[in-house]
């Protein structure tokens, strides 16, 4: 069986907050200050327009998102480059959360895939699940970024699910 | 050195040798005969009976003895000499199945029962020895007492200053090493090492030393942290080997198979083989000339020919030091950087084991951060240097006095130990617990123990009250103090950066053409756009990661340190720079905050209250600070005609101090008040009863007594004496900015002193360690000084460390920097051996000022009270520890006053409540919201309090890094920008009235209330 699954609100806000977790700063006792503050400051203001972006793909589509996309590149990489030896860590962590986005997003849509379904009054059960959308590894922040805003954009999943009937 | 029989045969005792090692033990126990028989020297023939019945059955001697006039010392001494001279003809059977009576008279190890006197200690050992001999195995639970007993004999021995015999006993202790507890052997071999150095024997430190790499090395395998400890200690044992030749394989053989348990030190195999007589080095090593060249200190050849080995062992010890640095770096956490209350100390992770050395600092991987994170914390440090810091300060000292009482009065016997020995131990020893009911010295104990805890909480309290302003000002420091916007002055803190590059001005005035002061100047101004540099590209990140993800640390600090700037712009009627109003900030919370602390020996529900409410009012009256006030302050240069002038607040309102001398008399005399006032603590009229809600009339009387009769206790501190302080004030204004233990080389030729230092953690694009050579000659006399301590100790590392004068600037008679300005200095420290450089903007100055070498050599010496005082009052609170133990093991709180039945419990749980207050150190006031509150107003406090900068987040993303730049540039002077109203706007809608445009451009808001003055 072939299906789509759409992507809600509440469970793309999930995905963003779980992402956002990634890379916070320890914590710190007493009279401290973190040596890594300005690395967490750089990676949030880029991770600021990156949720921008997701977040009005996600409500607007592509088309109406695509200037945002475009901001969120230019201004991610101009702070991964500005950050000068620190940069690579800046990237590091951004990508972490673009695919644990990725990730999370995905989970989440399976999570919608009922176990078993009832049919003709019949009983039918979860054999596999196969995601039609493409997840790209790369080690490139806009590549990643591109493929999130992907999945936030179109809204839906399309998957293939293949229910055998259970035994009576 | 010590004989024992097998103590130097190292690893590998199984229980077939059980005999052996017996056998050991008690030739070690019998080093104590001598001191046992003078126990008995006067006692007359009762104790020869006792001896004969003794000989029958001990446990039935032990429970005559307790019927007939208990168990003394003289009777214990009696046992020991029976059991010992009688063991082979089967006492130790008896003695063994004596154990649970004796148990009652001498407890086992860690309970408060245990020994501390040698005839109990003697008789714990043999006790554990005869369970193992009897038993046939050995058992941990005998073992474990048996090495108790003979290390307690060891640490006895030594009070008496037996250090041979002390030694025996502990080597016979680590000898039973693996049976013990890995606590056990760490304190055996800590205290081998101990008594090996303090000897002086040269084997007999051999020995010790790889007894405690033997120990470090399975510890690191447990806790990576340890490994440093491991790798230093392997280090020091394989660079000198003993000069007998069956000693020194037994040692060899310990530190062979250390090298087969710890990769990590490989790289030192060469140091050991570089250490054997060349005849029993293993055929195949290549040449250890370099090696010997490497780890000898003293170099008797040319310095031609120095150099020449150098080129050979160059690139192996640059890779010992990156393995040891390795090592250290498991040790620490590495995300931050901190300032320590207890010594007013920082740390930096890229500072722990490295020093900066000429322009090293320039080439720190990430040298904008490192400057940035180096000024937060040293503004926290000059915080401390003020009357918040000294108040702290002096609480610890008088808590410190207060646990020696406790520790001299009430701890097991012998009572009455000097307080240089409760030091000297560096542990709290369990308290007395009363057994069969409560007796009146237990009851003076509760009140005695209830005055440390209270004044360990009011130092707690007093911190965290004004730990959110201290870190506002550190924030503030770092995004808005650009020196660059100050021509005509700079801030304490800006001194110590001024002086991180060593510069040489003669040298630079020949190069740039211009005179000294010039060149001086213009050295000053390049690290100033440096560090301009740094905090205009870093400090919006850095403020936004403050700001959002440590927003309940940081936020209400920071947001009231620019209301209150705020607040000082508006009366000024002009623009005041950021770097103008930190100096001012940083001088009214250095010398304006006398006034805000309470009565340091209130109540601590009354201390806690006052504290937070007077900080509040300092808080307020410093935003109404009069214009003049800070315009003479902002930007002041010290007036040549009156250079002792200094200045102080009162209430807000700015004063001059007469001079210099008279305030540093007065500051002692506030330490000594605040020492006085702290051990006043629930004596008399401030021990209210109501703070015992559940007490009744019964229990509340007794409370009333007690703290009437902690009346007749001293009330002038004793550790706090005018030269005390004056010293301990003096020490603390140095400040270690970075430490190694780096490598030397004495070079007769010339009289030079080679060092290589690492001078960064992480330098250059790839973040590598960097290293320098230090090569420069010594007087002679300084040079033939480390060289007998070389001869002496052996070992081939001295400890290089870079510091801070925090002193106030003081010129000398020629007019020259004598103190202060936050210059740098680098010490090498061997021993007892050490010699300062000027450093920074001084590099080349030939004579540091007298006064200075002392507060160095006081602030980096090991010094046994001054651990102690940070130990004490630091944050592993060990007497909190050591109360609640002792709360805990009291099973009846009932005092029985002739029939009249008290109960104090109530009373106790009060204590134990406080202990755990303490041990948790949960945060004991929120100042942060009536902080906020006061400063920014109720609409803008409730919402940024509840949520922090989440709000503003959620509903315009994009907003929280325009905010974050609107703060930080605001800081540093008011934004002229017609595009921020729509921000404010947004800023409003989400989190409150956060932002306001003044005549001089868009501020941060502060409450209607702030800044005006109620008179």
């Amino acid at each position: 069986m072939e299906t789509v699954v759409l992507a809600s609100h509440d469970r793309f806000e999930q995905a963003v907050a779980a992402a956002s977790r990634i890379g916070r700063g320890e914590a710190v006792e007493g009279l401290a200050a973190s040596v890594d503050a300005a690395v967490l400051g750089r990676v949030e203001e880029a991770w600021d327009g990156i949720v921008a972006a997701l977040r009005e793909g996600f409500r607007y589509g592509r088309e109406k998102a695509a200037a945002l996309l475009d901001a969120a590149v230019e201004r991610t990489e101009q702070i991964i480059q500005e950050a000068g030896a620190r940069g690579r860590e800046v990237h590091e962590i951004l990508l972490q959360r673009l695919r644990e986005y990725a990730q999370e997003t995905m989970h989440s849509t399976l999570a919608q895939v009922p176990a078993t379904i009832q049919l003709g009054g019949g009983s039918y059960s979860l054999t596999t699940v196969n995601l039609t959308h493409k997840l790209v590894v790369t080690g490139s922040v806009k590549t990643n970024l591109m493929e999130a805003f992907s999945l936030a954009a179109s809204r839906e999943i399309e998957i293939s699910a293949d229910y055998v009937r259970a035994a009576e | 050195m010590a004989e024992n029989i097998i103590a130097h045969s190292f690893a590998g005792f199984d229980e077939s040798q059980l005999q052996f090692l017996v056998t050991d033990c008690l030739m070690s126990l019998m080093r104590c005969a001598g001191r046992l028989e003078a126990e008995l020297a006067d006692r007359d023939d009762g104790y020869r009976t006792l001896l004969q019945r003794a000989r029958g059955d001990p446990a039935l001697v032990l429970d005559i003895a307790a019927r007939e006039g208990g168990v003394t010392g003289e009777l214990l001494a009696l046992l020991d000499l029976v059991t010992l001279h009688s063991w082979h003809r089967g006492l130790s059977i008896l003695l063994a199945d004596a154990r649970p009576a004796v148990d009652a008279h001498v407890g086992p190890p860690g309970t408060a029962g245990f020994p501390r006197t040698l005839p109990g200690a003697v008789l714990s050992a043999l006790l554990g020895l005869a369970e193992v001999q009897e038993g046939g195995s050995m058992e941990p639970a005998a073992v474990h007492r048996a090495a108790a007993g003979l290390e307690r004999c060891a640490e006895l021995l030594r009070d008496d200053d037996a250090l041979d015999d002390a030694f025996a006993c502990v080597l016979s202790a680590i000898n039973l090493a693996p049976w013990l507890r890995p606590a056990q052997r760490e304190s055996a071999t800590g205290l081998a090492l101990e008594l090996a150095e303090e000897g002086g024997s040269p084997d007999n430190l051999c020995f010790a030393r790889a007894r405690r790499v033997e120990f470090l090395v399975a510890a690191a395998e447990e806790d990576p942290g340890r490994r440093i400890e491991a790798f230093d200690a392997f280090e020091a044992a394989a660079c000198r080997l003993p000069a007998d030749a069956d000693r020194r394989r037994v040692v060899l053989r310990c530190l062979q198979a250390c090298l087969e348990r710890a990769p990590y030190l490989h790289l030192l195999l060469p140091v050991l083989a570089a250490a054997l007589p060349p005849d029993e080095r293993p055929d195949g090593l290549p040449d250890l000339a370099p090696y010997q060249a490497a780890t000898n200190p003293l170099w008797e050849g040319s310095s031609a020919e120095w150099l020449q080995q150098r080129q050979a062992f160059g690139g192996w010890l640059v890779q010992v030091e990156n393995a040891r640095l390795d090592a250290a770096r498991q040790a620490r956490a590495r995300h931050a950087a901190g300032a320590v209350w207890a010594d007013w100390s920082i740390f930096h992770p890229g500072l722990r084991e490295a020093v900066p050395h000429g322009t090293s600092v320039l080439r720190e991987r990430d040298l904008q951060n490192f400057l940035l994170v180096l000024g937060h914390e040293v503004t926290h440090v000059f915080s401390m240097v003020g009357a918040v810091g000294v108040a702290s300060l002096a609480m610890r000292w008088a808590l410190l006095e207060l646990e020696i009482t406790v520790a001299t009065v009430y701890r097991e016997p012998p009572y009455q130990l000097a307080p240089p020995d409760v030091l000297r131990l560096k542990g709290i020893a369990p308290l007395r617990v009363p057994r069969g009911g409560l007796e009146w010295l237990d009851v003076l104990l509760l009140a005695e123990l209830e005055q440390t805890l209270e004044v360990a909480r009011k130092i707690q309290v007093l911190e965290a009250t004004w730990s959110p302003w201290f870190e506002g000002l550190a924030v503030f420091g770092e995004a808005a103090a650009d020196p660059t916007m100050n021509a005509l002055t700079y801030s304490p803190t800006t001194g110590v950066i001024h002086h991180l590059v060593d510069r040489q001005p003669a040298q630079l005035a020949q190069e740039w053409g211009v005179e000294v002061a010039a060149a001086v100047r213009r050295a000053r101004d390049e690290l100033e756009q440096m560090y301009s540099g740094a905090l205009r590209s870093s400090g919006a990140y850095r403020l936004r990661t403050y700001l959002d993800q440590y927003a309940p640390k940081y936020q209400a600090g920071y947001l009231a340190v620019r209301a209150v700037v705020s607040a000082w712009r508006a009366a000024l009627g002009e623009p005041l720079s950021g770097a103008e109003a930190f100096q001012v900030l940083l001088h009214a919370t250095r010398f304006g905050a006398y006034d805000a602390l309470p009565h340091l020996g209130l109540p601590l529900e009354e201390f806690t209250g006052a504290a937070v409410r007077l900080h509040l009012e300092w808080v307020s009256n410093l935003a109404a600070a009069a214009a003049g006030d800070l315009r003479r302050l902002a930007g002041y240069i010290p007036d040549p005609e009156r250079p002792g002038l200094r200045f102080g607040w009162v209430k807000g309102k700015l004063m001059e101090d007469s001079d210099e001398d008279a305030i540093a008399e007065e500051t002692v005399r506030l330490v000594e008040r605040f020492g006085r006032e702290t051990l006043q603590s629930l004596r008399g009229p401030l021990a209210p009863v109501w703070r015992v809600a559940d007490a009744d009339e019964r229990c509340a009387h007794i409370m009333e007594v007690t703290a009437s009769s902690l009346l007749n206790a001293r009330a002038e501190p004793r550790m706090l004496s005018a030269d005390a302080v004056h010293s301990m004030i003096s020490r603390q204004l140095i400040l270690p900015i970075g430490r190694t233990r780096a490598p030397f080389w004495l070079i007769r030729d010339g009289h030079f002193l080679a060092c290589l230092i690492r001078t960064m953690e992480s330098s250059g694009e790839a973040g590598a360690p960097s290293y320098d050579l230090l090569i420069f000659p010594l007087p002679e006399e300084s040079f033939e000084e480390l060289a007998r301590e070389v001869e002496a100790r052996g070992e081939y590392r001295m400890e290089v460390a870079r510091v801070a004068d925090l002193a106030d600037i003081r010129l000398d008679g020629s007019g020259a920097l004598a103190r202060g300005d936050g210059r740098n200095l680098i010490v090498f420290r061997y021993g007892e051996w050490s010699y300062v450089q000027v450093r920074g903007l001084g590099t080349g100055a030939g004579q540091v000022d007298e006064s200075l070498l002392d507060d160095i050599r006081a602030r980096l010496a090991e010094n046994p009270v001054f651990d102690a005082h940070a130990w004490v009052g630091g944050a592993q609170a060990p007497g909190a520890r050591r109360a609640l133990e002792w709360i805990d093991a009291v099973e009846d709180w009932t005092l029985d006053l002739s029939g009249l039945e008290v109960d104090l419990g109530p009373w106790a749980r009060r204590l134990r409540d406080v202990a755990v207050q303490v041990l948790e150190n949960d945060p004991p006031v929120r100042v942060e919201d009536e902080l906020l509150r006061m400063a920014l107003g109720d609409a803008a406090a409730a919402r940024l309090g509840q949520h922090g900068l989440a709000p503003l987040a959620q509903a315009y993303p994009l907003d929280v890094a325009k905010l974050t730049r609107f703060l930080d540039a605001s800081g540093r002077m008011p934004v002229q920008d017609d595009a921020l109203d729509a921000l404010a706007a947004r800023v409003a809608e989400t989190l409150g009235p956060l932002m306001a445009r003044t005549p001089h451009g868009w501020d941060v808001a502060r409450a209607e209330t702030l800044g005006h003055r109620e008179e």
